[in-house]
């Protein structure tokens, strides 16, 4: 299988908001009307280039005997970026 | 000419006077010559040793008045014993009593957000854990959600309880946990009739 990673000239546009990720601290979201194009491996794909806008939260808190340390971050992606993940929802 | 005979006279007279006037000196200056000598040194080494002994005195003293003022700014002696302090003293900045200001206006907001029943008995509550508001509300049941909520914001506010973005539990921060030991120990002290010893 080839290690070799090129972005299909395929354009899907979001008709709604999607959850990219998400586990106990933190959630990664695309938000409606933002682009994906498809990351390829091979035939496979692999993953996908969003523009748009979404959401990025994070809880950075540790729980501690004498506290909670830390705090939420949450932050507006407005950048492109990559994501290298199973994301079958999309061509939904 | 007897004017010039006297004169010589006189001269020959003051010739004499001055003689003996050398002779006397030198004979005094012989005498006191050795003693001088001996004097002398010893009269410089009093000198010199004065100075030296003002100039050890002087900075001796400025010495002592600096051991005296770093003692006072490092060594406390309190009713529980003599504490030291390691670091050095510094004088407080001008941004440093700004930033003491600004804590007089933080500890307001924390003693404001202490100040209601209902707050202490949900920071009790988180002190057992994180907890999610409808665990809240069925550990607080005397407490409406809208007024629960409310609290839970000014808690928030005042840096005492965080709450998790993701899974929205409230969770008790570290000046949380110890502005509630604060209030626990005021109350304790309150009811024991403790003496407290301001000076």
């Amino acid at each position: 299988m080839t290690n070799h990673l090129e972005i299909k000239e395929e354009l899907f546009k979001l008709e709604q908001d999607f959850t990219l990720f998400q586990n106990e601290k933190c959630i990664v979201k695309i938000f409606k009307q933002s682009f994906a194009l498809p990351v390829l491996r091979g035939d496979e794909t692999v993953g996908y280039v969003f523009h748009g806008k979404g959401e990025l939260v994070i809880d950075a808190l540790i729980e501690t005997s004498k506290g909670t340390i830390g705090k939420p971050i949450e932050r507006l992606i407005e950048t492109p970026f990559i994501m290298i993940a199973p994301t079958e929802k999309i061509k939904n | 000419m007897s004017d010039k005979e006297l004169s010589k006279e006189e001269f020959e007279k003051l010739k004499r006077e001055i003689a003996d006037l050398r002779e006397r000196l030198n004979e005094l200056s012989n005498k006191l010559e050795k003693p001088r000598k001996a004097a002398g040194s010893h009269r410089i080494l009093i000198d010199v040793g004065e100075r030296i002994h003002n100039y050890i005195e002087d900075i001796m003293e400025d010495v002592a008045e600096g051991i005296a003022g770093e003692l006072e700014k490092s060594v406390f002696i309190g009713p529980h014993g003599i504490r030291v302090c390691k670091h050095r003293w510094k004088p407080p900045r001008r941004h440093e009593e700004n930033e003491a200001k600004m804590d007089i206006s933080k500890a307001a907001s924390i003693m404001s957000a202490l100040g209601s029943e209902h707050r202490l008995k949900i920071l009790r509550e988180l002190m057992r854990g994180g907890k999610y508001v409808s665990e809240l509300q069925e550990g607080l049941s005397e407490i409406s959600p809208s007024t629960l909520s409310s609290h839970l914001d000014i808690l928030e506010k005042a840096g005492l309880v965080v709450q998790e973005k993701v899974r929205g539990r409230y969770l008790i921060t570290i000046p949380g946990r110890m502005a509630y030991r604060m209030a626990k120990k005021i109350v304790k002290i309150c009811r024991e009739g403790v003496d407290i010893n301001i000076d």
